[in-house]
């Protein structure tokens, strides 16, 4: 048998295993922090920090959230506690998980900067205009704006496409199955349908992230534009200052295509799973009658692209954990100082 | 402390430089007076003292612009040697190095 395979089988099923595996990346990543942020300014280090330690969050968000109803099963009585936490298999709150994971981490920042106001020793006065995207690179915007877009386009167009419950709620799709004489018999099947259905990423699902997403933004914003406006110190500071300034754009930017990644893979992956589905019926002496939602052509390729959105989105989360930083800038024309 | 003069005084320098191009786009007077930590109106002052130079040209809801007849090179082009600078800085090339390559595609 594969060895891979069978590592990702006891970190998916044994929740002890998973454990260990992330104590021990968790211990490998934040041994190279120290290395990661020398040089840095103690504004820049304690930001870089947070984000750090916002990147592991929402790793340990994601495996957690796949892990518990593993470790719940092997609770004594918590079947009691996952049929509350999971309402009829609604596990909506999984999804914005690593979303608000993320907030809360963007949120942190925006205290602690408030906290350190920066403290001008010689004036320098400024010639190149800055504002919230200055210090960001296009590659790391165009990442998590493509990444957001995405998300966004799949919320909104799976929402548009879903379905309502027995329980009025938007979290399948109906897989149409014609007119029949007899209704498909499918479990979960509304009383009185005859199109059988199947649990889907829908309104139910994809407006909560919606919603968070909608926050990540504005406070992403924020971050950036408050670090942006601030001062340079001194004039001999300035390149360095700048420097950190890039660092904190290209790590919050990082963090927030991460979490976007992770649930747009989440997402897919639901719908995915919808389009692999099918319902049948079998009429003796006649032959099986299957039917499955109209994009099922496309389902293995969207389930391929949900994994491989999150190992990407995974890895790219452990290099920032581990404290992978771009090549610092030395010098920038950006300012200079004012003649006394 | 910083006044109007020298604020004026350090643009002036910059734009007769060279180190900003002609087009180019000024800071606002609001970021200028937030980095110097002076009052908006003083950098308002130093910008009008420049505008009334020619040496730039404020348009309503275009913002302040270097003006043509004042840098020594266009805006697109300092910004690329700008980038150049950065880029080279970045590598940790020597400046002679460099320098040498731009005079020699300059002959070419």
């Amino acid at each position: 048998m594969d060895p891979m395979r069978v590592f990702v089988g006891l970190l998916l099923n044994e929740p002890m295993v998973a454990a260990i595996v992330v104590f021990l990346v968790v211990a490998a990543v934040t041994r190279s922090w120290r290395s990661a942020t020398a040089g840095l300014s103690p504004r820049a280090r304690t930001i870089s920090r947070v984000i750090r330690a916002g990147a592991i969050a929402v790793l340990v968000v994601d495996v957690g959230v796949r892990l518990l109803p593993g470790v719940l099963a092997r609770l004594p009585h918590a079947t009691a506690l996952w049929s509350y936490l999971t309402p009829s298999g609604y596990w909506w709150w999984a999804f914005p998980l690593p979303l608000s994971a993320t907030v809360i981490t963007l949120a942190i920042i925006v205290v602690r900067v408030r906290s350190m106001p920066t403290r001008v020793e010689t004036a320098v006065v400024p010639l190149a205009r800055r504002n919230w995207l200055s210090f960001s690179r296009r590659s790391d915007v165009a990442t998590a704006a493509g990444v957001g877009g995405m998300l966004l386009l799949l919320s909104i167009l799976s929402g548009l496409a879903s379905a309502t419950d027995q329980y009025g709620r938007h979290t399948v799709i109906v897989i149409p199955t014609g007119e029949m004489d007899t209704p498909v018999d499918v479990s979960g099947l509304p009383e009185g349908s005859e199109n059988a259905t199947s649990g889907f990423y829908g309104w139910a699902f994809s407006l909560p992230v919606i919603a968070v997403a909608v926050v990540l933004a504005v406070l992403l914003y924020l971050v950036l534009r408050n670090d942006s406006a601030r001062p340079f110190v001194r004039p001999d500071e300035a390149a360095g200052d700048t420097s950190d300034r890039r660092a904190t754009a290209a790590g919050v930017w990082r963090l927030t295509a991460g979490a976007l990644g992770l649930t747009l893979g989440a997402a897919l992956a639901l719908v995915a799973s919808a389009g692999l589905s099918s319902s049948g019926v079998g009429i003796p002496e006649v032959g099986t009658f299957m039917w499955s939602v109209g994009y099922s052509a496309f389902a293995p390729a969207m389930d391929l692209t949900s994994v491989l959105i999150r190992i990407g989105a995974t890895l790219s989360l452990l290099l920032l954990a581990g404290g992978r930083r771009e090549r610092p800038v030395r010098v920038r024309a950006t300012a200079q100082a004012v003649k006394p | 402390v910083t006044d109007s003069q020298s604020i004026y005084e350090d643009l002036r320098g910059s734009i007769v430089a060279g180190r900003l191009g002609s087009g180019e786009r000024l800071p606002t007077v609001r970021q200028v007076a937030a980095d110097l930590g002076v009052a908006i109106g003083t950098a308002a002052k130093a910008y009008r003292q420049l505008e009334a130079d020619g040496l730039v040209v404020t348009r309503t809801g275009a913002g302040t612009h270097v003006a043509e007849s004042a840098a020594l090179l266009p805006g697109a082009i300092v910004i690329q040697i700008r980038e150049l600078a950065r880029a080279a800085n970045e590598l940790g090339l020597r400046h002679d190095d460099v320098l040498s390559v731009v005079r020699g595609a300059l002959q070419d």
